[in-house]
Formats: structure tokens, sequence, C-alpha cells
């Protein structure tokens, strides 16, 4: 079980929900898009259901649920031809048609049910098939093709009404499976509503699983990437249109079960029902979109507002009229909407917060341990030039120095005074870099999570997810801003999640946001398992193993204080404060060689920063008002790395004075007798002589990182 | 609800929905004749002196004056040799001249000082004129007249940040009396947010050409006073003091470009009054002369050093910039520092023969242009 950070923020309960963020969280989800339709139909039964007489009775349910079943079907035929970036308008047209056929085949040719209903959804998929062989191969437009077959169908219906209507008005056949699939039921389920359900089922998991789904569903998103990608685009199309014919089929056998008549009337005006249903449910006009979850939504709404206005004794027209209006009210938000989502979840994804801080220390003070020198000018460059990024530097045992790369490389420099190898192409830019006790270097890198490289450059994936927390919208199961890491002795690794909101490039929005979004997580190599230490902590950045082994330290950058989380001995579990209140933003944490520890001040707090994180509306408007290149910063120019003593004193603070070729000090490593620094936007790393050293024992060693 | 505040809610629902697209909310990019490039930065220095900040520079005769602080300095334009200086009681706020021997020299709240300038460098004092002013800015003499820009009379020169950042706006363009000292100076304009800069309308002998620094303009006015009217306006900078340029032109210095930030700060009522209140004022957001790199300097994204380099788009605190203007608002061509560039935060500038002479306060040293300028 996890331990919350949120306390160290100084702010209340209050703090911890912000409803626009929920919102923007919200928002950004599929299913949401559901919502407005599923608010319409519980909207629509509940306004039906008080005004009408007779609305909820157990005769109107199997109204209902035939008329349902038979425009769902065709909704769901539809739903798929939408998806692929077409339209069908010939399937009220094909319904009349099969609807006929079924009758003759049944009344006239006397042929068993099975064999009809087959033969019948067959015609139907043949008729669907004209119209894909036109459309994908002969490239015809889908809306011009469809109307005309619309026409072409509907005189053939009409023909045979001319020929058959009277003769099969005498006939007469009477066979229990005949009925039974027009008006049975199962388990007190009208016979049309299970297949109905059965029927959305396949095409769910079809839509959303298989990868003939996935292939329609990219043809109608974009064309030219599914062809690009090697689709068969006229197969693909075709068989849209030829399951939406099958479809259509399906609904007019089940019409003619239930009504036993052809009529030339019959599906008059169905596909304008059906486009306005899935419409309304959230299938997108504009290819690429929809589910058939949403199109039953869009189905029974229409079929409630039909079947509640007939009730009412409405005239049918009036159902017409309100079909339009709603037609053309949701497909201008399905064009609005499609288009301005992520501009909108963009808008208010960001929301300011604030913690409680106190007034920073005076760097200015005469004789503060915090005065300016030039320790750190001069110092040697490693890789000039070659280096991009170095965010986090590292020398292993036999002298070798890591640093990770902005371009997502892991160099590896044979000494001070070699040439950088490229090590590895990690595909992220490593933030975090050690050593473990077989060589292998472990990085945490920015938007993917904790790796492995091998000292022959092979990169494997060690912990790149965790459980998701599950009252949390946005999904935290990945490691978005893993940042630094340490090993203990027993080999488990602490590594820090800096924001489970922002990617590696938008750290500073999450120091504008100032709200607790990262975690400590920590990796049991024996169980291969994650877990989440802490949550709900302000941008943890560099984390350290104690020297006694019994505790981690954790760099808070947002809350600029370092806390020690103890993960042996009696304190377990706890989090106590080690150094709170500091001038600068601590980013890297490590051991020295003297019992101490070294911290990088990434940059500085400054009166105009402290101000605006007291204000989270002032926050809130600059990045409204103001182009992001400038959006107000605390100083990330100037850096410095501190030593604290174990007990969380500052002892002395060693600057680039000059400011001349390290405008920012992420991290630091001790080795015999040098710091190394590494800087997130640096071009090279640096080297300086911190104290002489007497002997090169182990001790120093494990200054450097390697345990 | 009267009709201004039905107005102003309009107005934020309007912000709320189309932010950028908010009257006051744009900053015109430097084009046409401020086009930038970094010819300041190819200038060649002519003076400088540890500890002191050149703050204006007049030619006169051979000479270049250049004020710095409570001295001035006579400095051969050819050599940078310092031919004489003279120290005064107060700071030197602005230095008008005739072009030939004369320089009357305003002190900050003390008298206005007249000078000779002989021809070997060598300064004579002459008597004290007109009254005391508290705050001036630039000067001019007009056919034996002299004309003294007042930044505000609430700070002095030295708090500009502070009479921005609380948006004043009582500057003044006032006449000296030079024939009776005892008499008040006679006031020709008021109002203005800080009058920066005051210079001849070389096209109109009766007219002043004033800068309205905070409003990012220039203005033109009758001598005797009267309405101004427009002449340069919706600048990207922060317009200053004013020479006479070749022609009919006149060179603008301008103390910083404008930025989002700062504008942004302006209409954030609430965060300016605190930080007017219990901020340092060198590490305020408001533009500044130059950028020590200090630590708690303020910082903006585009600011953040890359590969050690800070980038060109920068958002520009600290500038430097010169512009030619022609008479009628347009501009003619300009001098820049890339941002970043020491040589930030022009304050004065002349023309001494065909050369043109820069005072860089921001880089603390003068520049002149390496033969003639107007290539």
């Amino acid at each position: 079980m996890s331990r919350d950070a949120y306390s160290l923020t100084g702010m209340g309960w209050g703090n911890r929900f912000s409803f626009q963020r929920t919102l923007a969280e919200l928002l950004g989800k599929r299913w949401m898009e559901a919502v407005v339709p599923a608010a319409l139909l519980i909207g629509v039964i509940a306004y039906f259901g008080l005004t009408t007489e007779g609305f909820f009775t157990s005769s109107n349910g199997q109204t209902m649920s035939q008329s349902v079943a038979e425009l769902g079907l065709v909704a769901l035929g539809m739903t798929i031809v939408l998806v692929g970036g077409g339209i069908d308008l010939s399937v009220g047209a094909v319904v009349a048609v099969v609807n006929s056929c079924a009758l003759i085949m049944y009344k006239q040719l006397e042929w068993p049910v099975l064999v009809v209903a087959v033969v019948s959804i067959g015609i139907g998929a043949a008729m669907g098939g004209v119209n894909g062989f036109l459309i994908a191969f002969l490239k015809t437009r889908p809306f011009i093709t469809t109307l005309v077959t619309l026409l072409a169908y509907r005189t053939i219906a009409e023909f045979i009404d001319e020929d058959y209507s009277s003769k099969l008005a005498l006939l007469s056949r009477f066979d229990d499976s005949w009925t039974f699939i027009g008006a049975g039921r199962i388990a007190g389920i009208a016979m049309p509503l299970v297949i109905l359900i059965v029927v959305a089922a396949v095409i769910h998991l079809l839509l959303s699983r298989s990868r003939w789904g996935w292939r329609v569903t990219a043809v109608g998103s974009s064309r030219t990437s599914a062809r690009r990608a090697g689709m068969n685009l006229a197969v693909i199309t075709a068989s849209t249109y030829v399951v939406s014919g099958a479809l259509a089929g399906a609904s007019g056998l089940l019409i003619a079960s239930r009504l036993e008549q052809t009529s030339a009337r019959t599906g008059q005006g169905l596909e304008f029902s059906v486009l306005t249903a899935v419409v309304l449910g959230g299938v997108s006009l504009a290819g690429g979109r929809g589910t058939a979850m949403r199109a039953l939504i869009g189905t029974l709404v229409v079929c409630v507002i039909s079947q509640g206005l007939i009730l009412q004794g409405k005239e049918r027209y009036l159902f017409q009229v309100v079909l339009a209006i709603i037609l053309l009210v949701f497909a201008a938000i399905d064009l609005k909407w499609g288009k301005n989502r992520g501009k909108a979840i963009q808008k208010i994804y960001l929301v300011p917060g604030r913690f409680k801080i106190e007034k920073s220390p005076d760097i200015y003070e005469p004789g503060s341990v915090w005065a300016l020198n030039d320790k750190l000018t001069g110092a040697q460059a490693i890789g000039r030039d070659v280096l991009d990024g170095p965010e986090d530097v590292v020398v292993d045992r036999h002298g070798n120095i890591y640093c990770g790369d902005r371009r997502g490389y892991l160099w590896r420099i044979p000494g001070a005074e070699g040439e950088p190898e490229l090590l590895a192409r990690v595909g992220g830019h490593p933030l975090g870099v050690a050593v473990d006790a077989d060589d292998n270097v472990l990085i945490c890198v920015a938007g993917m999570g904790m790796y492995q490289v091998s000292q022959t450059g092979a990169v494997s994936g060690v912990s790149t997810e965790v459980r998701r927390t599950w009252y949390r919208v946005n999904d935290d199961s990945a490691i978005r801003l893993a940042d630094d890491l340490d090993v203990t002795d027993d080999g488990i690794v602490y590594f820090s999640d800096a924001s489970t909101r922002f990617d590696g490039d938008e750290f500073f929005l999450d120091l504008i946001e100032s709200r607790p979004n990262g975690r400590l997580l920590s990796y049991d190599p024996s169980t291969g398992k994650t877990s989440v230490e802490l949550r709900n902590y302000a941008f943890p950045n560099g984390v350290c193993i104690s020297h006694d082994g019994q505790s981690v330290l954790i760099n808070s950058s947002n809350l600029y204080r370092i806390d020690r989380y103890w993960i042996k001995g009696p304190k377990k579990g706890q989090l106590e404060p080690f150094a709170v209140n500091l001038p600068g933003i601590p980013d890297n944490i490590n051991r020295a060689s003297d019992g101490t520890y070294w911290v990088a001040f990434a940059g500085m707090r400054t009166p105009s920063w402290d101000l605006a994180c007291k204000l989270p509306g002032f926050r809130r408007r600059m990045i409204k008002e103001v182009p992001t290149d400038e959006w107000l910063l605390p100083n990330l120019n100037t850096s410095c790395v501190i030593k604290v003593t174990e007990q969380g004193e500052v002892l002395e603070s060693l600057w680039d004075g000059q400011q001349r070729d390290h405008a920012v000090i992420t991290s630091m490593r001790e080795y015999d007798g040098y710091l190394y620094l590494g800087g997130l936007t640096n071009n090279r790393l640096g080297r300086v002589k911190v104290n002489e050293v007497e002997d090169h024992d182990s001790k120093q060693l494990e200054g450097a990182g390697q345990r | 609800m009267n009709l201004t505040a039905i107005r102003r809610q309009v107005r934020a629902v309007d912000d709320f929905l189309r932010p950028s697209r908010a009257e006051d909310r744009s900053i015109p990019v430097l084009d046409g004749g401020l086009s930038p490039n970094d010819a300041l930065d190819g200038f060649t220095p002519l003076w400088a002196e540890t500890g002191s900040e050149p703050d204006d520079v007049v030619a006169v005769g051979h000479w270049v004056l250049v004020s710095a602080d409570s001295r001035i300095h006579v400095v051969d334009p050819n050599s940078g040799a310092v031919a004489s200086t003279h120290t005064f009681d107060a700071p030197v706020g602005a230095m008008a001249t005739d072009g030939k021997t004369t320089v009357y020299v305003c002190q900050i709240s003390a008298p206005v000082q007249r000078l000779t300038v002989r021809t070997d460098g060598t300064l004579s004092v002459g008597e004290t004129v007109g009254g005391v002013l508290s705050c001036p800015t630039d000067a001019a003499l007009i056919g034996g007249r002299l004309f003294v820009s007042e930044g505000s009379q609430v700070h002095g020169p030295d708090e500009w940040r502070r009479d921005l950042m609380t948006k004043g706006h009582s500057g003044r363009v006032v006449e000296v009396t030079l024939a009776d000292s005892a008499s008040p100076p006679r006031v020709v304009f008021d109002g203005l947010a800080w009058a920066g800069g005051i210079e001849v309308d070389s096209t109109d002998s009766t007219s002043l050409l004033v800068t309205e620094t905070w409003r990012h303009r220039v203005v033109r006015g009758p001598i005797e006073g009267g309405p101004v009217v427009q002449v340069g306006a919706l600048l990207p900078g922060y317009p200053a003091r004013l020479a006479a340029g070749p022609g009919s032109e006149v060179l603008v210095s301008f103390l910083s470009l404008r930025t989002h930030l700062v504008e942004f700060v302006l209409r954030e009522d609430e965060y300016r009054a605190e930080m007017v209140n219990t901020i340092d004022p060198e590490y305020w957001i408001s533009p500044t002369l130059r950028l020590d790199g200090e630590r708690w300097e303020p910082l903006q994204i585009g600011s953040m050093k890359h590969l050690n380099v800070t980038k060109p788009w920068a958002p520009p605190r600290a500038y430097g910039l010169v512009a030619r203007m022609e008479s009628d608002g347009t501009f003619t061509g300009s001098w820049h520092a890339r941002v970043g560039s020491p040589r930030s935060g022009v304050t004065g500038v002349t023309v001494s023969g065909s050369r043109l002479v820069v005072a860089c306060r921001g880089g603390r040293l003068v520049l002149t242009s390496d033969g003639e300028f107007q290539a």
C-alpha cells in the first residue's frame, strides 16, 4: 500500500480536487462521447413515461422491441459503412425487397424457414454487394451511388408488390419457427431483441477487436494512410456494404415474419431514421469513429420518440420533423466537437494549484552559505559540443563515464580524457543513470520508464508500468516521467516518476501547475514487480539511498525540499523532512565520499516566481494570454551544487559564478576526488577537483553512485 | 449596472472566448524600418569607464559630451580620448545644445546650468538658469528657447521602472525661462505617461516631437502648448530620448522592447501591487537596461539557455535599439543588438560629423559607428 505524500504541500483536502481537471480528463476519454446521447435517451424515456399513458406496458414493450430490433439491425450496418468512411442510403429499399422475397419464399414456394432466412440475408448481402462493387471497384461516390440503388431497389420492390401482393394476401401458412422469429421469447426477452443483442455483440467484437474492424476504422479515418500501410482499400470498403446489406436483409426478414404481408411502403424513409439514430449516437459522418453500442443508444432514442408520439396520437409528420431537428443538431455537434475536442481539452487540461511555501532564504545576505563563488567556473569540459543535454552522469568502478542525451542516446566515455562513444540509442531522453553490480547501466527514460543497457549496448525494458489507480480518471499505469533512480544493496531500485500528467519536454508545465502529480516507485528484481511507494508527491526528482542504506532521500523540485523515506529499520515506511525551504530547485542528489550528500540546484527560486506561485489565478491567466516562450519560470539559467550533511544541514555551495559554461546543473557525481557535472540543456559534462584523495579505496567508489 | 460595467463584462466574456484577439494583447512585430539586425554589436567602443554608466551623448562642434551620473566628459569622437571632465553637484538628467558651443545641462533636482565648450575641448561653466526640475529626461534648444521633458512628477529618472509598473502618467514638457531664473517653468504639455524624449520637428519649427514612453508612441504638439497628435504609435518598444538625425529624421533610442509578460503583469493588478510593494525593483518583471545574470532575475521559458546559448528569440527583457524616424512617424532604419548581447539599454544617441555615437547605458559604454552610418 502506497503512502500519501500530499500533506507535504501544506494544503487542505479541498485542494486535492479540481472540477476543471476532472472534466478535462473525462473529456479525454472516448467513452465520454456516448454520455450526451445516453442522457438524451434517459430524458426522452422519462418524458414519455410521465406524459404518455400506456408507455410502460408489456404490449408496448413488445412493439418497441420489434421496432428497435428492425431499426437497430440496419443501424448497425450503417455504422460499419460510416466507420469505413462511406454512407449507405439504399438500406430502406433493401429491407423492402427482402421483405417481399422472404414472403414469396415462405408462403408461395413454401421453403423451409431456415432456408428462407439464409436466402433472405443472402439477397440483402448481394444487394449490398452491388453497392460495394460500384463504390469500391468502379470508384463511384458512395452518396450518389446508394441514392441511385435506393431508387432502383425501390422500383424492384414495387414491381414485386404489384405482382405478388394480392396473391400473398390470400395464401396462408403456419410454421412455429416462422412465428418464433417475429414474436417468440427467450428467457422473457422478445426474439427480435435477442437477435439484435447477439448481432450487436458480434459487430462490437468485429469493430473493436478484429483485424477487419481495425482496418475498416483505418480506412474511414484516413484512406491515404491506410493505403500507405498496405491495406486493400477496395476489398475493405466493399465488405462494409455487403455487411450493411446483409443486416438490412435480416431486418427485412424480421418485418416479413411480423407483418406477413408485402407493401410498397415497407422501409420507406428508413434510411433517414437510421442515419438520425447513428449520428445521434455519436457515429461520425466523417468516418473512422463509431461503435455498436452508440448505434444502439441512438436507435433506442429514435424508437422511443417514434413510439411515444404514436401513443400520444400525434401525426406522423411530427415524428419526421423531430427527427430532422435531432439530425441537424447532432450532425452539427458531430462536426464541431470532432474538430475541437482536442483543443477544448488542451484549453482546460492545465489547472494551476498552489502549495504553501515559505519565503525563500536570502541568498544575498553577506556571509551566507549561498554566497556566489567561482568554484565550478573553468571546469574541465568533457564531450563538448558532442553531448546534447546530459541530464545525469554516472561513473562506474572502471572509471567509465555514462550520460544521457536529448536525442535519445546513452553515451559511454572512457575516462575524462576519452572521446564519447555511443553505447545505445534508447529512443527517449535518459534522465537518471545508475550502474548496477553487474556493470549494467540502469536508466530512467522520459516518457518510457526504467530501462537497462548492457555493456554491449543491448537495451531492454525493466519497469515500464505500474498498476493503475482505480479511482483516477487519467490512466496512470504508464510511467510518464521517470526521472532518477538509485539501487539498494538488495538490488531493489527506487526511482521517481516526476509527473503522471506531463511528459519530459513539458516538465515546466508541472512546475507551473504546482500540484503534487508525481510519485516514488520501487522495482523489485526478484518478483519483477513495480509498486508505488509514495503518491501525490510534488515533482519528485533526485533519488538517493542514504549512506547506511536504511532510507531514501527524495528531492521535491516543486516544494524546494528534500525528504527522507525510511525503507528499513524501525521507522520503515515513515516519511520525514530532511532539508526544507531551500532557495533553489533541487534536482539530483548523490552520496559524497565523506558521508555527506551532493545536491544539484537546477535553478534558483526568484521573488517573481515565488509570488506567482502564491497566485494560481495569475498563472492560469498567464498560460492563456501569454505565448509559451514568454511564460515565467524560476531562474533556470543559474545553477549550483550544494553539500548537505546527514542531518540535512547545508555546508557549502559551489557556483559557476561567471556563468560561462554551465547554464544549468542538474546532476553531479563524485568520483576519485572529482565532481562530474551534468546539465539538462548543456553541451558538455564538467569535471572539477573537489578534494585531494589520499588513496583510491572502495569508500570513494561508493560516493560515485555504484554500490 | 451602468453601460461601462456591462461593456466590461462583455469584454471579459469575449476575452475568455477569444483571448488572443483582445485588443490590447498584441505587440507589433519588428518589421519595416525596425527589422532586426546586429549592427550595434558591430559598433566600436568609444568610451567606457569602470563604475560609470554613460547616460546621454550630445555632439557640440567637434566634440561629443558624455553625461554619466553627475559628470560630463568631453570626448574626441575619433580617438575616444577625454579632453576634460566636469563634475556637477547633482546627477545630470538631460543636455541640450545649439550644436556649436553652448550646452544647457539639466540636473536632477537642481538648477539648469549653462556650459560653453571651447574648441580645445575644455569647458567653461556659465550661469544657472530657470527653476529646479525633479525628473528631466531630455531637452531641446529651439531658437534660443529651452524645452525639457520630464518623465514624471512623482518619480525620479532612476525610478522609471516604478513609474511604469504603477502606470504613472504625470510626465510633462516644460519651457525653462532662460532670461529669468526666478520664474517657474512654463508647462507646455502634461499628463504624459513618462515623457522620455524631446526634439524639434525639423519640418515645422513651431512643433515639438515628444516620446510618451509608457504608451509606446511619439506625439507632436505646438511649441506654445495645446493638444498633441500621435506621430508614431503602436511601437514595439519603449521609445525614450530623441536626437536630431540627418535631414528631417529624428533618432529614437529605445529603453527596451515590450514583452508579452510585462504587458500581462501590467494587467494583473494584484500581482503587480504585491511585486511593487515587496520585491526589489531589480528583480521585477519589467523591462530593464541590462541583464546581469543575477540569480533572482526573473526568467522566461524562451530565455533558457540551450547548449550554452541564449536563443535569438528569447524574450527581450533588455534590448539594444536605436532607430531613425521620419517626422511623419515612418521608421526608415534601425540598429539592433542581438538578444542576450551586453550592448543593451541604449539611452542616448547623437550624430557627430558623419558618425553615429550611441550611449549604451546597459552595456556601460559609448559606441560609435565606423565611418558613415548612412550606408
